[in-house]
């Protein structure tokens, strides 16, 4: 291996084998049968009690998990792991070997679900930019949550999608996304747009603006941990958790954002895009940013065409209504990120952490884990691979179905069930597009 | 689409001419066994380097000339092979 390779693409070198046909035929059947089941046997009044649901967990566990002492604890290690990745990100070589791009794009991107699903909305806690404003705001007596103006009503998670649409750009479009410079270069933007953000809105920016604390926020939606009205940490089913998700304006959008941009990932690793691409003579960024927001703006409009459709034949004429329902895309998008990053995660999070014992490419072994092998066994397993793969898929898809019609049911208690026909139509075809894309990509 | 390229003897024979950026290849993708020898010849117009994912090997191409590459497939996946200079997709290895 030549260690001046600099990898063109985000990271790793690998993809998956296409799932078998056989396989993906077998998932698009299931989903489509499941959906007209829910649609037709499914309870006719809404079954979910959200934030009044759960088993509570021991009182000593809340205590523990709100103390002074935890938080401090999870915002000080947020803030030295955040200073050991920048050192590693500006003082550290613009090498193959530098573990920058596989923290970002790895580490934190792709681990952010698996933690958030373990865990809960884990990144608010530990969020250095987060803690950062709040020990200035203390150094100077000042209130973290008041900012010098209200963040205007509508705003929601709009600034959210925003930089959610420009992260993904950074990691599957931007020239070079996995050199320092590139990177540098986008979070040098976002630290400072953040910083004016806090100072202007107050904290509050960080929960309607923060791309990474938007995306684990919503996928622990999916947690079994949740929050019960009175404050009190509950086991609970996912779905309910996700039926107490916050419809705010914008919601629709962030779950566009994160679906089209994982689709157009797997869209643009195949041979036909990169044909495309080079027959068409447009500049690959330019190809690849149009491609980009196509595939967000494809979910954003389908789905609010559906919602309006099924509000339609509900007899409702409610503007808006898409923010109400979109809670329910989420465990697609859980489905679909699980199966397409998998073994990615698995394997390029490995080597990162390796990578992590020297940032500075000076031959140092401060984590201890440089001499780590990586097990590469997933890597060998294809068949294993594709059936989690389609699992996941599937479940995400019955499990935003489920959702979706416990909504339709409780907006509209009078409709035909018939009315979320639109809405499943629309489902159904996030749900066989990713499992096409996963055949043919 | 999908093809199995005919090894000769064992090993996978593929040849790649780059032509005023645009890659001119039997197969977008190739389709080869785990454990198989893979040798890519690639002839470029300009001055570039050839890189194969997953193995990490790269080659310099000169204007003209063209430049072999043979390595082993040891592993299922998908490993795109490109060049570096041009940022042009030749084809992709599916090793199955």
């Amino acid at each position: 291996m030549t260690p001046t390779v600099v990898v063109a693409h985000g990271v790793g070198g690998r993809q998956d084998l296409p799932i078998p046909f056989g396989l993906a035929v077998a998932g698009a059947v299931t989903a489509l049968v499941v959906s007209f089941l829910v649609l037709r046997v499914a309870w006719r009044r809404s079954r979910f009690r959200g934030d009044r649901s759960g088993r509570p967990l021991p009182v000593a566990v809340t205590r523990a998990a709100d103390s002074p002492w935890t938080r401090w604890a999870l915002r000080l290690f947020g803030l030295v792991a955040g200073a050991y990745v920048a050192l590693g990100a500006v003082a550290g070589p613009d090498l193959a070997t530098n573990p920058t791009a596989g923290v970002v794009y790895v580490l934190l991107w792709v681990g952010m679900v698996p933690l958030s699903l373990l865990f809960g909305p884990v990144w608010r806690l530990v969020n250095p930019l987060r803690t950062l404003h709040l020990l200035l705001c203390r150094a100077v007596r000042l209130d973290p949550a008041v900012g010098l103006r209200s963040l205007p009503a509508g705003a929601g998670l709009w600034p959210a999608a925003a930089w959610l649409a420009a992260f993904t750009w950074l990691e599957l479009v931007a020239p070079d996304r996995a050199t320092l410079p590139v990177i540098r270069a986008w979070f040098a933007v976002f630290v400072g747009v953040t910083a004016l953000g806090a100072v202007v809105f107050g904290s509050r920016w960080f929960d309607h603006a923060d791309p990474f604390e938007a995306y684990s926020s919503l996928v622990a939606r999916l947690s079994w941990l949740g929050r019960r009205h009175d404050g009190r940490l509950v086991a609970r089913n996912p779905l309910e958790n996700l039926d107490v998700t916050p419809p705010w304006p914008g919601l629709t959008a962030t779950v566009a954002v994160l679906l089209g941009s994982t689709m157009f990932d797997s869209a643009s690793a195949s041979p036909w895009w990169a044909r495309w691409v080079q027959e068409s003579g447009l500049p690959p960024t330019l190809a690849g940013t149009v491609g980009l927001l196509t595939a967000m703006l494809l979910v954003y409009l389908t789905f609010t065409l559906a919602v309006r459709w099924t509000a339609a034949l509900a007899g409702s004429d409610r503007r808006g209504l898409s923010d109400l329902f979109a809670h329910s895309v989420v465990p697609i998008v859980v489905g679909y990120v699980s199966a397409h990053y998998l073994t990615l995660f698995v394997l390029e999070g490995q080597r990162t952490v390796v990578l992590l014992a020297d940032p500075l490419g000076t031959g140092a072994n401060w984590l201890g884990t440089a001499g780590l092998a990586e097990n590469r066994w997933i890597a060998g397993q294809p068949t294993l691979v594709a059936s989690i793969q389609v699992a996941a898929i599937v479940v995400g898809h019955v499990l935003g179905i489920v959702s979706a019609h416990d909504r339709a049911v409780r907006l509209f208690p009078a409709a035909r069930p018939d009315c979320q026909l639109p809405l499943l139509v629309v489902m159904v075809c996030y749900t066989v597009g990713g499992l096409l894309l996963l055949f043919a990509a | 689409m999908v093809a199995l390229a005919p090894p000769t003897g064992d090993v996978y024979e593929i040849e790649v001419d780059v032509t005023d950026g645009t890659v001119d290849t039997a197969e977008d993708t190739v389709e080869v066994a785990v454990g198989g020898t893979v040798r890519v010849t690639v002839t470029s117009d300009v001055d570039d380097e050839v890189h194969v994912h997953g193995v990490d090997r790269t080659a310099d191409l000169s204007a003209g000339v063209p430049a072999t590459l043979e390595f082993t497939v040891d592993e299922p996946g998908v490993f795109e092979v490109e060049t570096h200079g041009s940022h042009l997709l030749l084809f992709q290895l599916l090793v199955r």
